[in-house]
């Protein structure tokens, strides 16, 4: 047991070392891509789905009024004049008249997909031949769409998305977030692309040409699937389509979310992962050295050894999640980075949620997560069912 | 014109809020809010919660009313500028006994000058009426979250409801029908003291974007409609 123990420690420490390399590396060639030069700049619409208020929602929308690039325009996508971030949308649009904004709001019900359901009559309304795919929580900088667009110098090129970083926190659920997306899903997401030659579709950000995507079947193709990401990018790369992910990070800006929703995202994520990768998702659990070292000390009844030990991989894990922080630009959170134990705890424990339920709530439908993350209605449910949660 | 998205009942560091002053104004601005009262409590120094926060210094005192007022106009000049929101200085005047029936707590919106939270109520009303400053009773009857009930005002309504220019029909995520129920004037607020209490029960007025405007209608109270400000709904 002690044997399997330390093995699963070691094993977990090498992953890591090697999520931490390809991370590294990745954000390097970020960095030296942001200074070339840029060639054709086709026209661009920008779909933003919003649903309320995102912290610092009007920076976040105003970011995109500010990009260095010819032309483009944004199409904020609303499902009802209720929602408070409609009255965001509205500021952002009187104050930058000279920017091509327009606000769509419809209660588009097609699909399954809130988000995909949300964007649909915006994306009719969208007029370029190349369509971003924006969250409303990203806050990119000016270069941003430039640095996109040059991908498609490649004619191979079908999507590109982008690695995220988390950025703005201020509470401890927010701190938690950015740094499971700074040291967990951006190191993954480097390590799956680079080594493994798997790009990973982060819905945060997709760029790609419209008449690529109507080839594709349009949204309509993705509207009743959860991860609506990845089945965009698996079906650009069986169409032969080359998918992307810009090592230019792009920031998400979370600054007040709690410890729960913290919890209760990842655990939808969780699920979203297990439904889509199956047996894989077994791999995650080789990503944590600090849960399998809690174990082993655990299970040796903290023998002074095994708890050196432990010591000095929990510090190796820390210092590795400090300097991916700093290489981000995190400098002021990679002192921080002593958070990185409690996440990886957490997010040890948030890896058996998959297993709990494959249900998510949404407008009164109870829809199962079913494989490749289809969603299917259950049933009209009147109340939540335990261990059921709201999507978005 | 459509109508104002309105919270006047909002606390900060410079007494018992979570959120500094300009993070406050940076929180509303952000979620696209036509107008903001800063309201910190002035509290009473004869009940322990107030001598407490008197010296822990959480409380507005005549000794930092000057820099309260001074830090409220520059962030109103920023929130004026950088959000085009309207921020109305005010306070709190908070009067805590262990009786519930004794408590209470009054608005003074649009307030210049200090008013100690030690006077009797009809000195307070008088010298905030002198001010022109607008007087709101705040969560007037038995609330759901953690605030220590206050209920004064409540009880002795026939007495006082002449000196109010409004009461708050809701508070943070209560709704009080017996104030409207008895058809005075309504306003909805929020009592702000964490980043999450942004997501509560708010007012809409059908106004003019300025101080006197906004005054007038919460005076007048024609049109003024209540709002859930949401994040989402549990079945979203």
């Amino acid at each position: 047991m002690i044997l399997v123990l330390e093995f699963l420690v070691a094993a977990s420490l090498a992953a890591c070392a090697l999520q931490f390399g390809s991370a590294w590396k990745a954000l390097g060639a970020g960095r030296q891509r942001k200074g070339e030069d840029d060639g054709e700049m086709p026209p661009v619409s920008i779909l933003k789905p919003l649903k309320g208020v995102d912290d610092r929602l009007l920076d976040n929308l105003e970011s995109f009024c500010r990009l260095d690039y010819p032309e483009y325009e944004i199409v904020f996508c609303l499902q009802g004049a209720s929602d408070p971030a409609l009255r965001v949308a509205r500021k952002v649009k009187e104050a930058h008249p000279g920017r091509e904004i327009s606000i769509v709001v419809a209660d588009c019900r097609e699909g399954l997909n809130p988000k995909v359901n949300n964007m649909m009559p915006g994306y009719a309304a969208a007029k370029h031949p190349f369509v971003l795919i924006s969250d409303s929580n990203v806050a990119p900088d000016p270069g941003y769409l430039r640095e996109a667009v040059s991908h498609f110098r490649d004619p191979e090129v079908g999507l590109v998305s982008h690695l995220v970083r988390g950025v703005g926190a201020r509470t401890l659920g927010a701190r938690l977030e950015s740094q499971h997306l700074n040291t967990f899903i951006l190191p993954s997401v480097c390590l799956l692309d680079r080594m493994f030659s798997m790009p990973c579709v982060v819905g945060k950000s997709m760029l790609m040409r419209r008449s690529d995507l109507e080839a594709l079947g349009g949204l309509d193709a993705v509207k009743d699937y959860l991860a609506e990401d990845y089945i965009l990018g698996e079906r650009f790369r069986r169409a032969g389509k080359k998918v992307v992910v810009s090592s230019s990070p792009v920031n998400t800006v979370n600054v007040y979310r709690t410890v729960r929703q913290f919890l209760s995202r990842h655990a939808r994520w969780n699920r979203m992962r297990f439904s889509i990768a199956g047996p894989a998702y077994f791999s995650e659990l080789f990503t944590n050295p600090v849960a399998w070292s809690l174990l082993t000390v655990v299970s040796t009844a903290g023998d002074g050894d095994v708890l050196a030990a432990a010591g000095v991989v929990v510090a190796a894990k820390a210092s590795m999640d400090a300097a991916l922080l700093a290489r981000l630009g995190e400098r002021r959170e990679a002192w921080r980075a002593y958070l990185g134990p409690l996440r990886d705890l957490l997010a040890f424990g948030l890896w058996f949620s998959a297993f709990y339920s494959r249900n998510v709530e949404w407008r009164g439908r109870t829809l199962r997560i079913t494989r490749g993350s289809r969603l299917v209605p259950v049933a009209e449910t009147p109340a939540m069912e335990p261990g059921t949660e709201a999507a978005g | 014109m459509s109508a104002l998205l309105c919270d006047f009942h909002i606390h900060t560091t410079w007494s018992d809020g979570a959120v500094d002053l300009p993070e406050v104004v940076d929180i509303y601005g952000q979620a696209g809010f036509d107008v903001i009262a800063i309201t910190d409590h002035v509290y009473n120094s004869d009940s322990t919660i107030g001598a407490w926060a008197d010296r822990l210094n959480k409380t507005i005192a005549a000794g930092n009313f000057p820099r309260y007022m001074e830090e409220l106009r520059e962030e109103a000049d920023r929130a004026m500028r950088r959000y085009g929101m309207l921020l109305i200085p005010g306070v709190e005047i908070t009067k805590n006994y262990l009786s519930k029936e004794a408590s209470a707590h009054v608005l003074l919106l649009d307030l210049q000058r200090y008013v100690s939270a030690d006077l009797p109520w009809p000195d307070i009303f008088r010298d905030a009426r002198e001010q022109r400053a607008l007087i709101v009773a705040c969560h007037p009857h038995y609330t759901d979250h953690e605030i220590h009930d206050t209920l004064y005002f409540w009880k002795n309504r026939q007495k006082y409801e002449a000196h109010f220019d409004a009461w708050e029909v809701a508070n943070r995520t209560d709704l009080f029908s017996v104030v409207s129920l008895s058809n005075y004037p309504i306003l909805a607020n929020s009592d702000f003291h964490k980043a999450h209490h942004l997501y509560s029960w708010k007012t809409l007025l059908p106004c003019r974007k300025d101080v006197e405007s906004v005054k007038e209608c919460i005076r007048d109270n024609r049109g003024v409609a209540i709002t859930m400000f949401r994040n989402g709904t549990a079945r979203e």
